[in-house]
């Protein structure tokens, strides 16, 4: 059989381009997208590279950031009390009524429950008008308002409330006692009724959970409590009763 | 009419130019075949040669990143950058509590000293009471100027932040006037 010059052409045309498309659809086009899959892996990858290269080298830089840290941030930890129960807390106070031989009469403790720390500032504004705005703008003077420092962050708060029978002049003693614990445990209320001689204080005791505990109380043991508020000696009351 | 001869030669001729055009286009077509195997062989095996180093190169990495030697030494670092961060937020947090409980009023014998000494000598105390940062002092003198003498006392201290009273009683059967006295006490600095 023979073929016309036309159609032999038109075979060829027609071979040629299925060689094409055959060599493009099964070999060329497949390593090509296999190249921008890998080309994109090898992207990927040498940025993860790039990340490591830089941050490999941080390491020491980093422990030391940390451990400057960690001190800072104990430090500030240490100024706020370990969280204790209120069993523990009696430890604090007892033996201090008992140093000043004071009767307690009632005691309220609550366990630690979470709360925000309170300065117990309170705010004095003085009124302010129109005509003293005025006059202090004249004057050159300026009255700013009064502000305390606040925080919304949380922390521990158990509250203790003893009611004693004791003299003026020791429970002005137990007062100094607590503050010289110069912790967070503050007194947040108290009174003293001269005609009863009966005071009572409530202590606001602020504590806080840390990355290493900083106090070293010692709660171990049992302890024997003493208070009759017997034979006061009035050679320690320096302070009239009235 | 037209006198049709046999030329033999002319016959000849023409056959033989036909089948040399046909070996000279069967010519091109091999060739352009030719070409264009190679060029798409060349073509194929520049980009097998390329996926190849690729692969290569992609392995080489992936075995870098990979490493445990390296992914080790990444988590260490995570881990203290996590605690840094951690240890900045705890710093944040303890620090504003401190600064709240630093600067907190602190009710102790200071105060009732300023109390005392700054009492007129015929002005008892009845009651003193100590309310989250405010004070309540009941006193009795037997004078009306009792009350307000103490109260301006007070206020020249320049100890406490305010100090007010809002009237005074007489009681006939001690003959004693008697006032409540209260004062707003200023946060340490």
């Amino acid at each position: 059989m023979s073929i016309s010059k036309r159609e032999a052409l038109l075979l060829f045309i027609m071979g040629v381009m299925a060689i094409l498309v055959v060599s493009i659809t099964f070999v060329i086009l497949p390593l090509q997208r296999n190249i921008e899959t890998l080309e994109l892996q090898k992207s990927q990858l040498e940025t993860r590279k790039a990340v490591i290269d830089a941050t490999l080298p941080l390491a020491p830089s980093l422990r030391n950031r940390q451990e400057e840290k960690l001190v800072v941030v104990n430090d500030e930890l240490a100024k706020i009390e370990d969280p204790i129960n209120a069993a523990e807390f009696e430890r604090w106070i007892l033996p201090i009524t008992t140093k000043y031989d004071m009767r307690i009469t009632s005691v309220s403790l609550s366990e630690p429950a979470i709360s925000t720390p309170s300065g117990m500032i309170i705010l004095v504004d003085e009124p302010s008008y129109q005509l003293k705005t005025l006059v202090e703008g004249y004057k050159g003077e300026a009255t700013l308002p009064d502000s305390a420092p606040s925080s919304s962050a949380q922390l521990l708060k158990s509250v203790y409330t003893y009611s004693v029978e004791t003299t003026y002049s020791r429970y002005s003693a137990l007062l100094d006692e607590i503050r010289q614990w110069n912790n967070t445990f503050m007194v947040s209320s108290s009174s003293y009724n001269f005609s009863t001689s009966l005071a009572t204080i409530t202590i606001d005791a602020y504590m806080i959970h840390k990355i290493e505990p900083s106090s070293d109380k010692d709660y171990s043991g049992d302890y024997v409590a003493g208070g009759s508020n017997g034979n006061p000696d009035d050679s320690d009351d320096d302070w009239p009763a009235k | 009419m037209i006198k049709n001869d046999m030329n033999l030669l002319a016959r000849y001729q023409e056959i033989h130019k036909e089948k040399a055009a046909q070996y000279s286009a069967n010519k091109i077509y091999a060739v352009i075949l030719l070409v264009l195997f190679l060029v798409i062989g060349a073509y194929s095996l520049k980009l097998f040669l390329d996926n190849n180093m690729l692969k290569g190169e992609v392995n080489d990495l992936q075995a870098y990143v990979e490493s445990p030697n390296v992914i080790a030494r990444m988590n260490e670092i995570a881990t203290l950058q996590d605690n840094i961060k951690k240890l900045d937020e705890m710093a944040a947090e303890v620090g504003s509590i401190n600064e709240v409980l630093k600067t907190a009023v602190r009710f102790d014998s200071n105060t009732l000293n300023v109390l005392f000494y700054n009492r007129p000598s015929n002005v008892e105390f009845q009651n003193i009471s100590f309310q989250q940062g405010a004070l309540l002092v009941t006193v009795t003198g037997p004078r009306p100027s009792d009350p307000s003498n103490y109260v301006l006392r007070l206020q020249r201290t320049d100890y406490f932040k305010e100090v007010t009273y809002t009237g005074y009683a007489y009681d006939a059967g001690s003959s004693q006037y008697t006032t409540t006295i209260r004062l707003v006490m200023k946060g340490r600095d």
